[in-house]
């Protein structure tokens, strides 16, 4: 895997304000890092500072290696905040627009991205009769122009509906699957994030809190129904038997179980009838909101 | 810049403020044709006034600046009140070339719009009074000089309020009230001996620009707007560079 973006200590601060606080985060090719915290957190500014529009108060930050950004900068399509469209231009001349910004006279360019985006239908409409949703996906087509190999969209989702959620999801998905296209992805909205993202970091008052691999998330948030059992061979033997076979044995002999949680009730009752009686028998792990909320702050936090 | 400069344009060319502009400048012009050929009928038989004196007599250089201040600033803050520029500057366009770029692609369609009045403006003067109409050229092309020293001049000081305001609520207004502002300060705080050179811009289009005819307070009038002009124009560099969008 080759580094696309590495950042190192990156600190911005606004009148004596630290918005973000040392963060240094890695991006391999083809990731989806989900960038998570609650608002003001300092998701847009880090996001801002990628896109240079801002400028680092300290730190540094490299894409593909680079340490001249602008050398890089048109290797990478940015959307932050909400799509800056003409809104009185129609969707293919708002396109045409960055083309002639970027010195590419050809615009065959522009079909290929408008029927990536779905938006080949809308081409003639002015950018302002889109609906919220368009008008994302068309802010989406705005970054592609130029063919970045890096995305890095702020808040892509936010005020859309379901139906609006799954499109810009599908979306991503196909860019990132079918064009290898790296994405960096801020959202406060866990479980979209979590269709998505391959590693996330979780930022909190500026400060990159954790970074976490999908995999490990989802370890980490897995709920298991423990039990608390003098022994636990007998117990894994009655769950056998009721072909609960996902299950494994702590070294301090409580029995995990990897199963519908609901099934808690169920299994007490067997091992009972089996002359098994458990001391505890609970449901353990954190789902995914509380597992942030917990590396967030907290939920007194807000 | 040139991809500015060609990018800027092809929006500007699609822009409602430009095509409204184009429509209004004609029917303006014919109002001020009107005006002129009223005086010039009315003119007592020994006077002989051509159709460019008339129509200098009755032109207003505030009315001019109003119409580039509107539209350069619709056409400056475009790209900020959409936020544009962000997207424009993430497509790793350098400041100085969007700035530069920007500035030149307003002061052309400024030009554009001041050209097809100019043109409306004599044309319906030569239609009415035949060639008499085109016989000062020299005036003709004064107009022409001291207009586009002055769109140079409006144009950089609207962009500097626009890239420091980023609104086109602020910088319009501004771009309305400057000329009659300018006026107002020249009047209170002017001398005895200023207000025989005015030094308000409204009093230095209508007194040297239209009504002297001497070469030299025309061509250092027209130094003093492009001066001002490039002070601007670096002053918008600078708060470009400088500010974070």
């Amino acid at each position: 895997m080759s580094l696309v973006l590495e950042t190192n200590s990156l600190t911005k601060k606004y009148r004596g304000t630290i918005v973000v606080d040392h963060v240094s985060m890695r991006l391999e090719k083809g990731d989806i890092y989900g960038l998570i915290g609650r608002n003001g957190a300092g998701k847009t500014t880090i996001m801002r500072m990628l896109g240079g529009i801002a400028r680092p108060t300290s730190g540094t930050y490299e894409f593909f290696g680079e340490k001249d950004n602008k050398k890089t900068i048109k290797r990478i399509g940015c959307l932050i905040e909400s799509p800056s469209l003409y809104t009185d231009m129609s969707v293919v001349n708002n396109l045409k627009f960055y083309n002639k910004l970027l010195g590419i006279t050809d615009n065959s360019n522009i079909e290929e991205i408008l029927e990536l985006v779905e938006l080949t239908d809308a081409k003639k409409k002015t950018a302002r009769k889109l609906s919220l949703g368009m008008k994302q996906r068309l802010g989406i087509a705005i970054a592609l122009i130029g063919n970045p190999d890096i995305l890095i969209l702020d808040e892509p989702v936010n005020g859309l509906d379901p139906t609006g959620i799954v499109e810009i999801r599908n979306l991503l998905l196909k860019l990132n699957q079918e064009r290898g296209v790296t994405i960096l992805i801020s959202s406060h909205i866990l479980g979209e994030l979590q269709r998505l993202a391959t590693r996330y970091g979780i930022i909190d008052k500026g400060v990159l809190v954790e970074e976490i691999s999908h995999e490990e998330l989802l370890e980490k948030t897995r709920q298991a129904i423990q039990i608390d059992a003098q022994d636990a061979k007998a117990v894994a033997v009655v769950l056998e038997e009721m072909e609960l076979r996902n299950y494994k044995i702590l070294p301090d002999q409580k029995v995990q179980v990897f199963c519908d949680t609901s099934l808690s009730g169920n299994i007490n009752a067997t091992l009972a009838s089996k002359g098994i009686y458990a001391e505890s028998i609970r449901v353990v792990g954190q789902d995914l909101e509380a597992y942030f909320v917990e590396k967030m702050g907290g939920a007194d936090h807000e | 810049m040139n991809n500015v400069i060609s990018s800027q344009s092809f929006k500007y060319l699609r822009s409602s403020a430009f095509f409204v502009m184009m429509i209004l400048m004609p029917c303006l012009a014919f109002v001020f044709y009107r005006l002129a050929d009223t005086q010039v009928s009315n003119a007592p038989a020994d006077v002989t006034i051509t159709g460019v004196q008339a129509l200098t007599g009755v032109l207003d250089g505030g009315f001019v600046f109003v119409v580039i201040g509107i539209l350069a600033s619709l056409l400056i803050c475009s790209d900020f009140t959409t936020q544009s520029i962000r997207q424009i500057i993430g497509k790793g366009t350098g400041r100085l070339s969007y700035t530069m770029g920007t500035l030149i692609s307003v002061f052309l369609f400024c030009m554009i719009v001041i050209l097809f009045y100019y043109l409306s403006l004599f044309g319906f003067a030569t239609i009415s009074f035949g060639k008499a109409g085109l016989d000062e050229w020299r005036t003709l092309l004064w107009l022409l000089l001291a207009t586009a020293a002055m769109a140079f001049f409006y144009t950089a000081y609207l962009m500097f309020i626009a890239c420091l305001t980023k609104r086109a609520t602020i910088t319009v207004p501004l771009a309305i009230v400057t000329p009659s502002l300018s006026e107002l300060l020249a009047s209170s705080f002017a001398t005895r001996s200023m207000k025989q050179y005015p030094i308000d811009l409204i009093s230095v289009f209508n007194n040297i620009f239209l009504h002297d005819h001497k070469t030299c307070p025309r061509i250092y009038c027209a130094i003093a707007f492009i001066v001002a002009g490039i002070i601007f124009t670096i002053l918008s560099i600078i708060v470009v560079k400088k500010k974070e969008y």
